[in-house]
């Protein structure tokens, strides 16, 4: 094959066909055999063509013969190259299976952390809903500044004016509001979630009916027939997927109601739902409860902007109407932006530290790969004296980086995977239900892509050092120069810099935010977790359909729980701490309201006189009210919380005998005295501030929906079943739910704050690993290179420990420069990022002390070893090898 | 002379091949040689044989290199690889049997049944 051909094959230049050249050669023999013959060249020209055949058909015939063949070769060089460079790079690791062991596990280790949080992010913020046009839903809520609340909520009211006017932007609008239901078939009860939702709300969300149809307007109107959607969960698990399930019954909270339709379980976008009754709002509905949000579709091509300007448009009426203050405004927000919104900084924060240890990972992988191209100058130089290229050099070197790169990244893709599945599986409940951790294609994608970058990220050193490798250094040289150039070893010493600098960075995150999860748990609740159990209950209005029925009820299970032995206290309330919420306004007597001023939405619980024991909460001043002290027109006495008494009297000491009553009450309606102060309660978290909050006598209006609170005097676990029974006793179709001991709430609230801190101090950690490891690799490698001067210098009297010092001394130099870089990184992140990332405190001048003190004894350790092998070496042994 | 036995693909390729067991050649000499050695018994149309050839080089059977003729001219000869020389081994190996095959029930004598 000569060099012609090749060069025109790689070109692809038309040139000289050389098909035509050898055809027109044969037809030319076959010409001077006919004028041998005796033919006068004309006619033999004519002889030749006629019996020569189809010529153009031949030649056609021959060339795309010749481009196959042509293809076909291509294809196999290239294979065949790549095979050799393969083949050869997984040799060269296996003769330094020390090296590669070290460069595969950390670059493993590195895809593992990253691909891990990238299936995590993009499961939850890349990946588009289940839903058609997802782009298109908006969250729709309200915002009350002045009540310092950014998402108030819905009512039907409101909802029902902006459904009808503002049509122009809107696809569909959807209200919603989640519950649980008590679903029963008379002998044995189950609580189950879902929601009350409008008509329109499959269709807003875009998710087909799998059977039956969706409410009808009648159905969706207050006091409407009773019926049901169920979840395609329920349907398989109760009616095993039948179509006949349409149309039978379902007693939900003692009714009976009728099955008219079957959602997939993506509808479970409101998590978990599996029961759907109809909203069924009252648009004249006097007494506006904001217990509603909504879904909003928008048209095909409608900027939120404009949807937000239309919105409001259609508000005006309301304010005018109902709202002069101002106090409520509609808000839009992208619907994924809000389920998401909890998990953000989190992400953000595992991402940013994934991608440190990547970096980490990749360091470290260039310095050892360096220090073996700085080995293997000679090899180098002696390939290229015998004619490889520049170019086929580097491809080499890259087939090797790749080649450690895709194993590391299979490795590190299923190592990634699983512990992400671990972690999963260690929180439940954690993360919303439509979001799927599984292998995907794009991550699948990111980890090919990231494993190429790492791969080239850590071959571009050697390549650049190997080019200045050349043939007459190779070979003239009697002894090859394996020391480190100048700034071959200003490399290596960057790269270990940057590794403990980066090392601090995760270090001081990670400790910021351990540091937050541990001043969270020595955070006082303000009430007992410890050996306190609490469960609801929900009473079906069907069956306690009185105030009278219900109190009777409640007084009967609790004091049947009373009799239960190990039960030291026990109490009702409406909503527990970690529970739910319920606000109200209230007006506070002789309190003139100071224009513009935030008026703080109050926690307004019902609670019966024994839950503050029951619950632990103490007084800060007064009493608890008697149960009785709300009942039948008799003066209410209620308790306030130290935060409510501070906004409602903040120059009075001891609050007790002032009064405050339901904000916009007639003036009719008493006024309810204060008997008591509780200490704040952290009703919504350790992390969360408490709101101004005040305890009524249960006795006012006996909620029907309670939790019921017990305080155990030794274990809580044997409880459990004798506080079932008292439930049975009471009603036994009455489900028992959200039952849980105090501690575990506590607990589970923390659980992101937990698992954040506790990753981070992981990943914190694998990186010191990575860093110490990296800094041993370099430090193992320069010593063993410079034997030769370490044996003259010993030769020429130098003492032992003075070159250990110096090797200890050269690591310890590094690593403070890393330090000092490190901190002041730390605290550039942590002022560029204090929203980005979840880490909200600015780390403390002793984590970072810790965190450099960590990086400097590691470091320094990790150069002992190879000091002492240092001066293992014979200054004599040393001199007469060469 | 019955001038005008039509030659099949594979049987062209085979004839091709044993050609070349001789030495290197060029198109033109390859088809001299056929048609002198079966004193021109065998139709070869002139352009049929250069998709041949392709094809062997294709399947890597023969190789293809320029050089000089006889009369000094530019022409592509073929060489038979080590491939091509197996393929006709088994090649003639079948043509063999078929032949002795065929041979064999054309020149048998009809058995009396009775």
């Amino acid at each position: 094959m000569t060099a012609a051909r090749n060069w025109r094959r790689l070109l692809r230049l038309p040139g000289v066909d050389e098909v035509d050249a050898e055809l027109r050669f044969h037809l030319q023999a076959m010409v001077d055999a006919n004028v041998a013959k005796g033919m006068a060249p004309g006619e033999a020209l004519a002889r030749a063509r006629a019996e020569f055949g189809d010529a153009a058909a031949a030649a056609a015939l021959c060339r795309e013969i010749d481009r196959q063949l042509d293809r076909r070769r291509r294809i196999a060089d290239t294979l065949g190259n790549i095979a050799r460079d393969v083949r050869q790079a997984a040799r060269a690791l296996r003769r330094s299976p020390s090296y590669t062991i070290t460069a595969l596990s950390t670059l493993a280790l590195g895809v593992a952390a990253t691909t891990a949080a990238f299936t995590l992010v993009f499961a939850l913020f890349l990946r588009p809903f289940p839903f058609p046009a997802p782009a298109d839903l908006l969250d729709l809520n309200t915002k009350a500044p002045k009540w310092n609340l950014e998402r108030v909520g819905l009512n039907y009211p409101d909802f029902h004016a902006w459904r009808a006017s503002a049509t122009t932007s809107f696809a569909g609008m959807a209200l919603l509001s989640s519950s649980t239901f008590n679903l029963s078939d008379g002998t044995t009860a189950e609580r189950v979630d879902g929601a009350y939702v409008t008509r329109d709300f499959p269709a807003v969300l875009g998710v087909p009916l799998l059977a039956g149809r969706t409410f009808s307007e009648e159905e969706d109107r207050p006091n409407g027939p009773s019926v049901v959607m169920i979840s395609r969960s329920l349907w398989q698990g109760h009616f095993n997927g039948s179509a006949s399930a349409i149309g039978r019954t379902l007693v939900v909270h003692g009714r009976t109601a009728t099955i008219v339709g079957v959602l997939p379980d993506e509808g479970a976008f409101i998590e978990r739902a599996k029961v759907y009754m109809p909203y069924a709002g009252d648009p004249a509905q006097v007494w506006q409860s904001y217990d509603g949000e909504a879904v909003a579709r928008l048209r095909p091509g409608v900027t939120i902007e404009a949807a937000r300007a239309e919105l409001l448009h259609a508000h005006e009426p309301i304010w005018a109407a109902r709202d002069t203050a101002r106090f409520v405004t509609p808000t839009l927000t992208p619907l994924h932006e809000v389920v998401t919104a909890p998990f953000a900084g989190a992400s953000r924060t595992l991402a940013v530290a994934t991608a440190l240890i990547l970096l980490i990972a990749v360091a470290n992988v260039t310095s050892v790969m360096l220090a073996r191209a700085v080995v293997r100058q000679r090899e180098t130089g002696i390939r290229k004296a015998l004619g490889a290229t520049a170019a086929r050099v580097a491809q080499q070197v890259l087939a090797e980086t790749l080649v450690l790169a895709a194993l590391a990244g299979v490795i590190g893709t299923l190592v990634g995977h699983w512990s992400l599945q671990l972690l999963l599986r260690a929180l439940p409940d954690q993360f919303p239900g439509w979001a799927h951790f599984g292998f995907s294609m794009p991550t699948a994608l990111f980890a090919t892509v990231l494993v190429a970058l790492a791969s080239v990220a850590s071959g571009i050193a050697p390549i650049v050092f190997g080019r200045k490798a050349d043939a007459r250094a190779a070979i003239g040289e009697a002894t090859p120069r394996t020391t480190l150039s100048r700034r071959q070893r200003r490399l290596l010493d960057g790269l270990v810099v940057f590794e403990v600098a980066m090392c601090v960075v995760l270090l001081a995150v990670g400790g910021v935010l351990v540091q937050g999860y541990t001043r969270l748990q020595g955070v006082d609740p303000g009430f007992r977790a410890e050996r306190t159990l609490a469960f609801n209950l929900s009473l079906p209005a069907v069956t306690y359909d009185t105030p009278v029925a219900t109190v009777s009820a409640w007084e009967r299970l609790l004091a049947d729980i009373r009799a239960i032995p190990g039960v030291a206290m026990a109490g009702a309330i409406s909503c527990r701490p970690l529970g739910c919420h319920a606000g109200k306004f209230t007006d506070v007597e002789g309190r003139q309201g100071v224009a513009g001023e935030a008026t703080p939405v109050t926690l307004t619980l019902s609670a019966t006189a024994a839950s503050f024991d029951a619950l632990g909460v103490t007084l800060a001043h007064g009493r608890t009210f008697r149960d009785e002290e709300g009942q039948g027109g008799r003066p209410v006495s209620v308790v306030v919380s130290e935060g409510y008494a501070r906004w409602a009297w903040p120059a009075v000491a001891d609050p007790t005998g002032r009064r405050i009553r339901p904000a916009g009450s007639a003036d009719s309606v008493g006024w309810w005295s204060v008997v008591g102060v509780a200490r704040d309660v952290r009703h919504y978290g350790l992390d969360q501030e408490p709101r101004p909050t005040i305890n009524v006598p249960w006795t006012l209006a006996p909620p029907r929906n309670m939790a019921v609170v017990v305080h155990a005097s030794g274990e809580t676990d044997p409880l459990v079943a004798p506080l079932r029974a008292a439930v049975t006793k009471l009603d036994p179709t009455l489900p028992v739910y959200q039952l849980t001991t105090l501690d575990a709430a506590l607990t589970r609230s923390l659980g992101l704050v937990r698992t954040t801190a506790w990753l981070l101090a992981v990943f914190a950690f694998v990186a010191l690993l990575l860093a110490i490891g990296g800094l041993y690799g370099v430090l193992s490698y320069t010593v063993s290179r410079q034997r030769r001067d370490i044996g003259i210098r010993m030769a020429l009297g130098a003492s032992r420990s003075a070159i250990q010092r110096a090797v200890v001394g050269h690591v310890v130099v590094l690593v403070s420069i890393g330090v000092a870089l490190g901190v002041p990184a730390v605290l550039a992140a942590q002022r560029l990022g204090a929203r980005f990332l979840s880490m909200q405190a600015a780390p403390s001048w002793g984590v970072l002390l810790v965190a450099a003190l960590v990086v400097l004894v590691a470091g320094a350790g990790s150069a002992f070893a190879p000091a002492r092998r240092a001066v293992r070496f014979e200054g004599r042994g040393v001199l007469a090898e060469e | 002379m019955a001038a005008d036995i039509d030659v099949l693909q594979g049987t062209l390729d085979m004839l091709v091949l044993k050609t070349l067991t001789w030495r290197a050649m060029h198109g033109y000499d390859i088809l001299d040689w056929l048609r002198r050695t079966t004193d021109h018994a065998l139709r070869i149309e002139d352009a049929a044989l250069y998709p041949a050839l392709h094809r062997l080089e294709a399947r890597g059977l023969v190789e293809s290199e320029w050089g000089l003729s006889a009369n000094n001219r530019k022409a592509r000869f073929y060489t038979l690889t080590p491939a091509g020389r197996r393929a006709l081994k088994a090649e003639a190996k079948v043509w063999q049997r078929y032949v002795d095959v065929v041979g064999k029930v054309m020149t048998a004598a009809q058995e009396d049944p009775a």
